[in-house]
């Protein structure tokens, strides 16, 4: 696939008027557009709180003090950039083609592709993680202009076998610098057992993570013939079966899964969006970041 | 390897529809690549591959199964690695090779011909270690068969003038045996004679039986004689007409334009000669044959074929006997009592002779003189009644109609109360017997113009009998009662034009004329008693007052399906057991045994192929 086909420049160029913000607190070296953890002497007024003996004086709210003789001392937020990490999942199940032929994998390298563009292009980092030496790392992309290693990095991932997700999250936990943003990007249709442990063990470490699950139209409608042999793409056994029968059960199944996900998300502050791959590109980024 | 019966094979083409099926339901299969393998939780859920091939494999053994019934029921016959081939260590074939079997089943087929060729087929399904030999009906001798296909060049197999006795083949070849080291062994029985001897009635079966040896099959080959030109004759009524006797028969078979001779022979001695031409398959003539004798009796044969099962009709006829009927009015010259003696007297009958006399003078007269008292007046009493009751209690029968003074009801009497029709309306009948009695159909089918009678009066009865007619006000229109040896009729309404339109329809003539009948056709014995032979009859007695006696055939039936059948029962009982393969008939209950097995296994391999979940409901989760 040609580098220029997971870039629509239109699109890009639109979404640019938006912003993508992190939801906690960052730690970015450079003024950008995310709340920072670290409250200092910068512009915006954000709080007052109870004076503590050893705070600066200087931040004192005597108006305060004035109205209520209680000691009030000014919490400042200040703005910073971010550092976003993209894990795409490989797993064999992404090459799973929607109605308009697009695989899961093409389709979550557009949706990467586009989002880095925005966070390049509002001064934050990206990385799209791959497991180098046992371990999962990144390397960080800095600048609009350098979209195109982000492009390299997408280009070299391919879909298959199976891969264990909540492994390669423990390993982003390690290894990435804190309070980062990671974006899973995956079908998450493996069972979910390990992965809120996962989740929860990369919120220890103040990451904001989100849950980007790609899914087609063919899975969550579940509109196929009737005599159909269902080949797994992980290496499963083949199942043949009258799909109309099944389907009720099938559906079934599948929105209690995504339930349990939408829920693990909720439960350990995990941003949760589902896009179906024949959704238009623009408006799954739209409904992401907004 | 060849088959008895290879229609049957027609059979296999059913394979090919397990078999379709099949590659059908492969063909709309969809296989698709699925990520969401998780929630696709089929109950049973196997590997594709393994299925496959255990249904492949099922599949393949179905069709085997079903090829082998196919197979088994077409009966092959023949070098089929020796399987299905019978196990006798001989087999002397009993050959008829005299001149009938030079008979002709078809044009250009003889019974000698197909014999030689079925006698080759059905040696095919023996073991070639099987030692063969004939045994002509000529010579007597046995000679050995080295090859079925020796057979036609074998002097002995030719057609010679000396008759067959199979009684005679069937004792030497059983001396044969018990000199010779046979082994196992069967008769193979070749005639055209075959059925005759194998009649069960007949003394030589017993002796049939004894000449086989114990442990010995017997296998017959038989030839249907068949009579193209079987011509048969049917006696369906008699009538004497002053000095003929008039037979009406029915001729079946012949050829139109034929001439059939009947040629046949009084009691009395005299000879009957008649022919017939045949005009079509089924025709009806009237013979007529001239009579001298006061009584006598014959019979007619057609000579054309030697089947005697139909050929022959046998008749008998004698004086005419008069019939005497009584007819009480109250008046002699009424036009009533003219209706009723015209009705009772014929003038075409001379031998039925009526007598007037008035209600006052019945008890007075000897009624046992007469044969029906008809009547047609006012009772005085119920005495009466009791009188007339009494005469048909001893045999008599009378026929009651109402009396014409409508107005005057005596208790005790046959009828009550008489009622009037409404002013421009009728009573008409609504139902009567048509099978049965006075009033039954003609003898032709048609029925008699019951339905057209419109009574003014009818009286009403309480006379209990059976009820032969009805009006419809549902008062009897005429009622049977049997009184002792005799026969009492009422008839609801007087054939009189101010009472009903019975004597336009001359129906009251046709009810006392069937009486009078009734009455001669006493007779019939005496007259069945002239037939020659006195045998039991296939009889349809026919008499019209005139004492002429049809009859058909003799009921010993010599019909040649008497031999057919004969022969199945001896099989179905064991009693004539036949060689195992070939030409034996399989016990009629395992045919349609195997052909119900044969559906049900097409059926089963169908509905394997169907896929897994047809007809099921959508599955649901333990």
């Amino acid at each position: 696939m040609n580098l220029a086909d997971y870039i629509d420049s239109e699109v890009a160029e639109r979404l640019k008027a938006f912003l993508l913000e992190s939801r906690f607190p960052v730690a970015g070296a450079f003024t950008g557009v995310h709340r920072s953890f670290l409250k200092g002497t910068a512009m915006e007024f954000a709080e007052l709180r109870n004076y503590m003996p050893g705070d600066d004086l200087r931040r004192m709210d005597w108006k305060s003090y004035a109205r209520s003789d209680k000691f009030f001392l000014k919490e400042y937020e200040s703005e910073t950039n971010a550092r976003a990490y993209f894990l795409l999942d490989t797993s064999g199940s992404m090459n799973f083609a929607g109605h308009d032929g697009n695989s899961r994998l093409t389709v979550a390298k557009r949706l990467i592709a586009h989002l880095s563009i925005l966070l390049l292009a509002q001064g934050d980092s990206v990385g799209v993680i791959k497991e180098l030496g046992g371990g999962m790392i990144a390397e960080r992309i800095r600048g609009e202009s350098n979209v195109y290693r982000v492009l390299n990095e997408l280009e070299e991932r391919v879909a298959s076998g199976r891969e264990d997700l909540s492994e390669q999250l423990h390993s982003v936990s390690r290894n990435l610098p804190r309070r980062s943003m990671v974006v899973i990007v995956s079908d998450f249709l493996s069972p979910l057992g390990e992965l809120e442990q996962a989740l929860q063990h990369l919120r220890f470490h103040s990451h904001d993570v989100t849950c980007l699950q790609v899914l087609s139209e063919r899975e969550t409608k579940f509109d196929e013939s009737s005599a159909v042999a269902f080949r797994g793409m992980e290496g499963e056994d083949v199942v043949q079966t009258n799909a109309q029968v099944i389907k009720k059960n099938y559906l079934k199944k599948l929105n209690q899964h995504l339930e349990e996900l939408e829920g693990m998300c909720k439960r350990t502050q995990t941003r949760y969006h589902r896009v179906l791959s024949e959704t238009d590109l623009e408006e799954s980024i739209l409904q992401l970041i907004l | 390897m060849s088959f008895l019966f290879p229609i049957a094979l027609l059979g296999l083409l059913s394979l090919a529809v397990p078999l379709i099926l099949h590659f059908i339901k492969k063909a709309e299969v969809q296989e698709m690549d699925w990520a969401a393998m998780e929630f696709l939780q089929v109950k049973e859920a196997r590997s594709m591959r393994r299925k496959s091939l255990k249904n492949l494999l099922l599949l393949l053994s179905r069709l085997a199964v079903l090829a082998f019934m196919v197979i088994a029921l077409a009966r092959p016959i023949g070098n089929f690695f020796s399987l299905g081939k019978d196990k006798a260590d001989s087999i002397l074939i009993l050959f008829d090779r005299s001149a009938e079997m030079a008979g002709q089943l078809s044009p250009g087929n003889s019974f000698h011909d197909i014999a030689l060729d079925e006698l080759k087929t059905a040696l095919q399904g023996y073991q070639s270690s099987t030692r063969v030999y004939l045994l002509d009906s000529a010579t007597l001798e046995l000679v050995p068969v080295l090859s079925p296909d020796n057979l036609e060049f074998l002097a002995q197999t030719s057609l010679v003038d000396t008759p067959t006795s199979i009684l005679q083949m069937l004792s030497t070849a059983g001396g044969v045996l018990e000199r010779g080291e046979f082994g196992k062994t069967e008769f193979w029985v070749v005639s055209s004679d075959l059925e005759a001897a194998w009649e069960p009635r007949s003394s030589s079966w017993a002796s049939v039986q004894d000449l086989v040896p114990d442990g010995v099959q017997v296998r017959p080959f038989t030839y249907e004689t068949m009579l193209p030109d079987d011509l048969s004759i049917t006696l369906l009524g008699t009538k004497l007409v002053q000095s003929q006797l008039e037979l009406e028969v029915e001729v079946f078979g012949g050829s139109p334009g034929q001439i059939v001779p009947l040629n046949g022979a009084w009691q009395s001695g005299e000879k009957l000669v008649s022919e017939i031409e045949i005009q079509k398959d089924r025709t009806r003539y009237l013979v007529p044959l001239t009579i001298e004798e006061k009584t006598d009796s014959g019979s007619l044969s057609l000579a054309t074929d030697d089947n005697a099962n139909n050929n022959t009709i046998h008749f008998a006829y004698g004086p005419p006997i008069n019939v005497r009927s009584l007819i009480v009015t109250d008046e002699r010259d009424s036009l009533l009592t003219n209706y009723l003696l015209r009705s009772v007297a014929l003038s075409s009958r001379p031998n039925q002779k009526a007598t007037w006399i008035a209600p006052k003078d019945l008890t007075l007269t000897d009624l046992s003189n007469y044969d029906l008292v008809v009547w047609a007046a006012n009772a005085e009493g119920a005495e009466e009644r009791v009188f007339i009751e009494s005469y048909v209690a001893e045999g008599g029968n009378a026929v009651i109609f109402p009396a014409p003074d409508n107005e005057t009801h005596v208790k005790g009497w046959f009828f009550d109360k008489v009622s009037e029709a409404p002013i421009d309306d009728f009573f008409t009948i609504e139902s009567w017997r048509q099978k049965d009695g006075p009033w039954r159909n003609a003898d032709s089918g048609n029925p008699l113009p019951i339905a057209h009678v419109q009574g003014i009066f009818v009286a009403e009865t309480t006379v209990e009998g059976s009820i032969m007619a009805t009006w419809s006000n549902e008062q009897p229109a005429l009622i049977q009662k049997f009184v002792g040896s005799g026969r009492l009729y009422l008839l609801s309404t007087l054939p009189m034009p101010t009472w009903s339109n019975l004597e336009n329809l001359a129906l009251h003539l046709i009810l006392v004329q069937r009486v009078l009948e009734g009455e001669s056709s006493d007779e019939g014995g005496y007259l069945q008693s002239l037939v020659a032979g006195k045998a039991p009859y296939l009889a349809e007695l026919q008499s019209q007052g005139d004492r002429a006696l049809a009859l058909n055939r003799a009921r010993v039936n010599r019909d040649k399906r008497i031999e057919r059948r004969a022969i199945a029962k001896l099989l179905d009982k064991g009693e004539l057991s036949l060689a195992s393969a070939g030409k034996r008939p399989m016990r009629p209950w395992m045919q349609p045994l195997l052909y119900l097995a044969l559906l049900l296994l097409i059926g089963e391999a169908v509905v394997q192929q169907l896929p897994e979940n047809f007809g099921q409901r959508e599955e649901r989760d333990a």
